[in-house]
């Protein structure tokens, strides 16, 4: 009685509810420790890097949120890159105290050049590395650094949220950000955190001079980074209440093309460090999250698969009855949704509790990162971010994939 | 001690498990609820056949073919619709193959009906069609063209009503001996089929103003 399709769909469900309950048994294990500061004595030293390329819009704004820290003075250094700017980016750093390296930018080089450019001139044991476009809050950094308890800490990261999110994109992002935030909290007490986002993370420069900095030749070198960093056995660290705003995507296409990008570069680092797959030596790299990602790159496009097909195939026989019914003079009947709600089954029971888990896992993480969604608006977000936004995920993976074999890695 | 990974596969598993369970639950219970209709339907059918019988035997004839028609057009108001909400749980089930089972039973329910229309119709002179819709329901390239053949038959029901136009629909598929003997004597070889009036067979998709030369309202 069970077709393909249903088994397909059985395993999907499965899967989904592998990871929902993965996530819950995370929190319910954690959550008296999720928001803890490790005391620290004495901060120490860190340099803070802010790679520029024609940021003359956000910059001021960016060094502005760096100086008003809440970090001994004489703790702090601070970088900016001015990575080949052809605007006033150059011009506005130097108006702040804080010091401008120039920086030719030489065909396609990436963010990691002037990262790299810039870790030449740091002599701190510590060094973060902040987004042109991002707004560290002041206690941020303070928070940070005391989460690094052990030398084996390579990396900590922050929580980033979007900052003044104003049309509905914005607005979705908002709210994906703050489940990732909190996701990626819960992934740091199994060794999971995959990634040392650009708007604010720290690093250990020993560490990161183990590893030989930032992969120039990656799309995106906070995910290298990261399992890089993972590969030689580092830990990272995820600081929930140092919070980082950012600017993201405020257009659709702009959206687009970032994630494009962030796909080609998780393609292209899974590639990279194919090597340590299931192996325990890699510690979580090898064992949780290189599996994840490969997992979650298949179930991503296999489950668009098996919709499309459905949806195609709906479309088409939805298209043929009213044709046939105009036709040969039939009374025109569309398909009822009401038989799929009055006759439930073992479909609708998993995808109504996948839901309702949905929306448990949003209470608990805006409860938990002390962000509220309300009103009518609020709702119509999170059903418009549970129903669409997630949907269109396995859509940009695959055009990542496909735009991926065609260009290959050196055409972005 | 037990890893989290540990745990949460066997809760995905105790919750995945469960609702497996009750998806057989749900399956099973609406398949309980046909055989109750189905029971039922029989129970009504027989007794519309000793009336029958008795007016047969000990009555007269003019009482019989009043009481039998009567008896028969009730019977058809139910079977149609009932026969459609059988084709509905049938889509969404998924667990329990009993229910073909179910669905045999009821296609020779439907096959008693017809019987005994066409019998009616001969012994007391009614004037009206009867009509067997052939449909296969394991053959997804003509589920669609059958989509429609049943809205214009449903649409012939409405408008003539049931003493004017009586019709069963029949799957061609279940291995039932009477469908089989009817395949074979109307040489039905496809899907949709219509036979009218124990006479005329019209293979594939036909149109409202096809059947419109047959069917007199």
């Amino acid at each position: 009685m069970l077709s393909f399709i249903d088994v397909s769909y059985l395993f999907f469900a499965f899967v989904t509810l592998f990871f929902s309950i993965l996530m819950f048994v995370l929190y319910h294990e954690n959550k008296k420790t999720m928001h803890t500061t490790p005391e620290i004595k004495g901060l120490p030293a860190v340099s803070i890097i802010i790679p520029a390329y024609n940021e003359e819009g956000s910059l001021a704004g960016t060094i502005e949120s760096v100086l008003k820290l809440n970090y001994p003075k004489e703790k702090l250094k601070i970088f900016v890159v001015d990575h080949g700017s052809t605007d006033r980016t150059g011009e506005i750093a130097r108006q702040f105290p804080v010091e401008v390296l120039k920086k030719e930018r030489a065909g396609r080089e990436s963010k990691a050049h002037a990262l790299n450019y810039a870790l030449r001139f740091v002599g701190t044991e510590f060094v973060a590395c902040v987004d042109a476009d991002s707004y560290p809050e002041p206690d941020s950094l303070e928070k940070a650094v005391a989460h690094f308890t052990s030398q084996n800490v390579g990396a900590v990261t922050c929580s980033i949220f979007v900052k003044e999110p104003k049309t509905f994109i914005e607005k979705l992002q908002h709210l994906e950000y703050i489940l990732i935030v909190w996701a990626r909290k819960l992934l740091e007490t199994v060794g999971g955190v995959y990634v040392t986002p650009g708007p604010l993370s720290i690093y250990r420069l020993s560490a990161l001079k183990e590893v030989g900095g930032f992969d120039e030749k990656n799309l995106t070198e906070d995910i290298e980074i990261a399992w890089h960093l993972m590969s030689r056995n580092y830990i990272i660290k995820m600081s929930l209440d140092s919070i980082v705003f950012t600017k993201p995507p405020s257009k659709f296409k702009q959206w687009w093309k970032q994630r494009t990008r962030w796909n080609v570069g998780g393609i292209q680092t899974s590639l990279k460090y194919m090597g340590t797959m299931f192996k325990k030596e890699y510690n979580t790299l090898g064992t949780f999250v290189l599996p994840f990602f490969f997992f979650s790159y298949v179930i991503s496009v296999f489950g668009m698969s098996v919709f499309m097909y459905l949806m195609a195939k709906g479309i088409f026989n939805f298209s043929y009855v009213i044709a046939k019914s105009v036709e040969f003079g039939a009374p025109i009947k569309g398909p009822s949704v009401l038989d799929y709600i009055l006759l439930p089954n073992i479909f609708t029971i998993f995808g109504i509790f996948i839901f309702l888990l949905s929306l448990l896992w949003i209470r608990i993480s805006l409860k938990s990162t002390n962000k509220k969604i309300s009103g009518l608006r609020g709702i119509a977000e999170m059903l418009i971010y549970l129903s669409i936004y997630i949907t269109l995920f396995p859509f940009s993976l695959l055009y990542s994939g496909i735009e991926f074999l065609k260009k290959g890695v050196h055409e972005w | 001690m037990v890893s989290v990974f540990t745990k949460a596969f066997l809760l995905s598993v105790v919750i995945f498990s469960a609702g497996i369970a009750v998806g057989i639950w749900l399956d099973n219970s609406r398949v309980e609820d046909f055989r109750n209709t189905i029971s039922k339907e029989e129970i009504n059918f027989n007794d519309a056949r000793l009336q029958n019988l008795y007016y047969q035997t000990i009555s007269n004839s003019s009482e019989f073919c009043d009481a039998a028609a009567k008896a028969n057009v009730d019977f058809s108001y139910r079977i149609f619709e009932e026969g459609k909400e059988i084709d509905r749980f049938e889509t969404v089930n998924r667990f329990a193959p009993q229910i073909l089972d179910q669905k045999k039973r009821y296609t020779l329910l439907q096959l008693q009906f017809w019987m005994n229309s066409v019998y009616l119709k001969e012994k007391c002179g009614k004037n009206y069609t009867t009509l067997l819709y052939f449909y296969s329901n394991n053959n997804e390239s003509v589920s669609n063209d059958q989509n429609v053949q049943s809205h214009i038959i449903l649409d012939f029901i409405n408008r003539c009503g049931p003493e004017k136009f009586l019709s069963a629909p029949v799957p061609i598929n279940l291995d039932i001996g009477m469908v089989n003997l009817l395949k074979e004597k109307y040489g039905i070889t496809s899907a949709p089929a219509i036979l009218i009036n124990e006479k005329t067979l019209l293979e594939g998709l036909q149109s409202k103003d096809e059947l419109e030369k047959y069917i007199e309202c």
